[in-house]
């Protein structure tokens, strides 16, 4: 008898009920249904989704489930069914049993009988409540990414993009399609090669580089610098598997600071290049003067030279010695001037007797006659009478350095709104209009050829624009062009209206003297106020003050003392007191002639000489108008 | 050229061209040097200076750095890089000491130095050696 092989048998189950184990075992809802909704079977996962257990529904209607806003949903999928359509990855929503709408992706197939026909329908539904939520929280952050005005880039370990929104197309100039699936090494400069490097070495050690400031090159070429933060991605195991950096352009606030830096530099440089400057040009306009001083000493001492020689020679020194002791004046005025150190004794003064003052210390050159030409009745200026009065010689020395071939030169004046306007006009070389701006620059010198031999300083103009300045005033100068003469401006802040009334009037030359004579009045409860000259005394009384005192002395700029006397009779007939202070050796005769023009004491200018006129005036204006 | 059509026996007298725009500097030096052995020419600028230069060829030129016109320093090139003048030596006299201008003046060609202010033996010693053949 042949052998019969043993076949061994696998052991065998029934496959319905490995499905309905598998059904069970489901973490999807299983449910079987009729072709009209009516529930067959209803496995755990749906009892886990909807809260039903099947006890409660199998023989109901699937239709419980169905939102009330969707009441013909279940029919569409029932007819789907009934044609033998599949429904796959319906997502909806449907009602748990405790009331709350879950989101459901659903899978509907039709079942067949064994002749083929549809019978039913099997529905598998999965919960995607926790599924939406994240789509919903990953929509959102996706458009808060692209609507962000940073580069926000997802990328690799290796560096590859995986993710640009707008931002970094609006940063970079790249679009995503350029970029995405690219190295980000694109946008680091050649310059750092090994950045890239070490910030991925850093990401895959799970360490954040944060506020990273650097360069990166944009589509267009150009260099921006920006900051970055990058941060390493890590998967579900915290496995770190990308990085995702945020870049912010920062070009402007570098620049900005880099500018604030700058210019505080800039402003420290300044003050060091203006002081190296000062000293280069010094030394230089020093050393000349000074290389013939010492030459010629030398010569002198060691030669023996003809007597028309050593004249010639001492000339040229003495010539020399002044020049630089004007330039030592000028440069230590100017470092007052600038530093503040030069105070200005302001008064009302008299513009027509102020410019007659600098033309007649000017002196006479008849191929450079000067002129005035100042209209009646101009307002008298705020000014200090001395420092104007060098600003006037500056002008007026200028005006005829730089009218070699002659001319004449005229000094006007008018009211400019709340200002007066001096000008010296002369017919000389004229300056070309792109000098114009700089003449009033320290050590500007115009260099051309018929300049050459015109000696300067290059200070005076400087010198009068910081002195017109601190009057509140403005420097001009004016030139048709070279060889058509040319026009130097300064405005000074006109007196409005008439002078304070004041008790005492003083009319003094000396700023000092009057200054100190001011304080005694004062302690004494009496005003006062200064005039330089006679000219500006008398234009405060022609303006309509009228002083209880006045304390004058004969030794006046411009019109003499005595000469005033006689007009201050006349404009007010020597109703009050007047006491003369001065230097001037007097007679018995002179002091006669003195009071009989309204004196009531002629005092020397000596120690003590304040409190005695001030006593002589508080005495003689009685106890009644002393307020103190 | 001029003095190249002399007949030959008669000693040519050598040129000297002092250039500064100041005329106290100028009447120094020319005093300081002044001997029958040289003819001093003046210029009081850069540009007359090279124009007097070019016409002379003079043996020796004593400079002013700062000049109007053609610094003392663009004429020392000019004369440098001018074949015809191989033979001129020059004189820098300057108003700066500082080192770099001092070496820009070497650099450029210049025989000798001078700061001023300078001492007039001095230059008289310096001019005897530039002059020497």
């Amino acid at each position: 008898m042949p052998k019969r092989l043993q076949v061994v048998k696998p052991p065998w189950i029934d496959p319905r009920l490995i499905l309905a184990a598998i059904v069970d075992a489901s973490d999807d809802a299983i449910i079987g249904k009729t072709l009209q909704g009516v529930i067959t079977s209803w496995n755990a996962g749906a009892e886990r989704l909807y809260g039903y257990s099947a006890e409660q529904m199998v023989g109901r209607s699937i239709s419980v489930l169905i939102p009330l806003d969707r009441p013909d949903e279940l029919e569409q999928i029932l007819a789907r069914v009934r044609r033998g359509e599949r429904v796959e990855h319906l997502e909806t929503k449907r009602v748990h049993k405790d009331g709350r709408l879950i989101d459901v992706s659903l899978n509907v197939f039709p079942i067949r009988d064994a002749d083929g026909g549809f019978v039913g329908a099997s529905l598998i539904a999965r919960n995607i409540t926790d599924r939406r939520r994240g789509d919903i929280a990953t929509s959102e952050l996706a458009a808060i990414v692209d609507s962000s005005d940073d580069a926000i880039i997802g990328k690799t370990l290796d560096g590859v993009i995986t993710s640009w929104n707008q931002g970094a197309k609006n940063l970079y100039g790249y679009g995503a399609e350029e970029m995405v699936g690219h190295s980000i090494a694109l946008l680091v400069p050649p310059e750092r090669p090994h950045e890239l490097e070490e910030i991925l070495g850093s990401l895959a050690q799970g360490k954040t580089v944060r506020h990273f400031e650097t360069d990166r090159v944009r589509k267009d070429g150009l260099l921006i610098y920006v900051s970055v933060t990058i941060s390493p991605i890590r998967d579900a195991y915290g496995t770190v598997v990308g990085s995702s950096s945020v870049a912010r352009d920062i070009s402007q606030d570098v620049s900005t600071r880099a500018a604030l830096k700058a210019s505080v530099l800039r402003n420290a440089n300044e003050v060091m290049r203006d002081k190296e400057e000062v000293v280069a040009l010094v030394s230089h306009e020093l050393r000349s003067p000074l290389a013939s001083i010492v030459g010629f000493t030398e010569l002198l001492y060691s030669r023996a030279l003809s007597d028309e020689q050593r004249k010639a020679y001492l000339a040229i020194m003495l010539k020399e010695g002044r020049r630089l002791t004007e330039l030592i004046n000028k440069v230590l005025q100017l470092q007052r001037l600038e530093s503040g150190h030069q105070k200005l004794d302001l008064a009302p003064v008299d513009v027509n007797a102020l410019v007659k003052r600098a033309v007649a210390s000017a002196g006479l050159d008849d191929r450079r006659a000067l002129g005035i030409v100042i209209p009646q009745g101009l307002p008298m200026v705020m000014a200090d009478a001395d420092a104007i009065l060098q600003v006037l010689a500056n002008f007026i020395s200028n005006a005829r350095k730089y009218s070699p071939d002659g001319g004449s030169i005229r000094i006007g004046a008018r009211v400019v709104g709340n200002m007066v306007e001096i000008h010296v006009r002369d017919h000389g070389l004229g300056v070309a209009a792109s000098d114009l701006p700089n003449l009033f620059q320290r050590f500007y010198r115009v260099d051309t050829p018929d300049r050459q031999s015109i000696r300067g300083t290059g200070l005076g103009l400087s010198i009068n624009r910081i002195i017109v300045q601190a009057h509140g005033g403005q420097v001009e100068a004016q030139s048709q062009g070279l060889g058509k003469g040319s026009v130097f401006k300064f405005t000074l802040p006109a007196v409005q209206g008439r002078a304070n009334p004041s008790d005492v009037l003083i009319v003094e030359e000396n700023a000092g003297f009057a200054r100190v004579l001011e304080a005694e009045l004062l302690a004494h409860g009496l005003t006062s106020v200064h005039a330089g000259d006679g000219e500006t005394a008398e234009h405060m009384l022609m303006d309509g003050m009228r002083p209880h005192a006045v304390v004058m002395d004969l030794l006046l700029p411009g019109m003499r003392g005595e000469e005033f006397l006689a007009k201050l009779g006349a404009h007010t007939g020597n109703k009050f007191p007047t006491v003369v202070v001065t230097v001037k050796d007097l007679e018995a005769s002179e002091i006669a002639l003195l009071k009989k023009a309204g004196a009531v004491a002629a005092l020397p200018k000596e120690a003590g000489a304040t409190q005695a006129a001030v006593a002589l005036i508080v005495e003689a204006l009685g106890p009644r108008l002393v307020k103190a | 050229m001029r003095y190249q059509t002399l007949p030959p026996g008669i000693q040519i007298v050598k040129t000297v061209v002092i250039a500064d725009d100041e005329a106290s500097m100028r009447l120094l030096v020319h005093a300081t040097i002044e001997s029958d052995d040289y003819k001093v020419i003046e210029a009081a600028d850069g540009n007359q200076a090279w124009t007097l230069i070019q016409q002379f060829k003079p043996a020796l030129v004593l400079l002013d750095v700062q000049m109007p016109g053609r610094s003392g320093l663009e004429i020392l090139r000019s004369i440098r890089a001018d074949p015809g003048l191989t033979g001129t030596r020059v004189i820098l006299l300057t108003g700066t000491d500082h080192e770099s201008d001092i070496e820009a003046g070497l650099m450029a060609g210049a025989d000798f130095y001078l700061t001023k202010p300078f001492s007039p033996l001095d230059l008289i010693t310096r001019v005897e050696e530039a002059l020497q053949p």
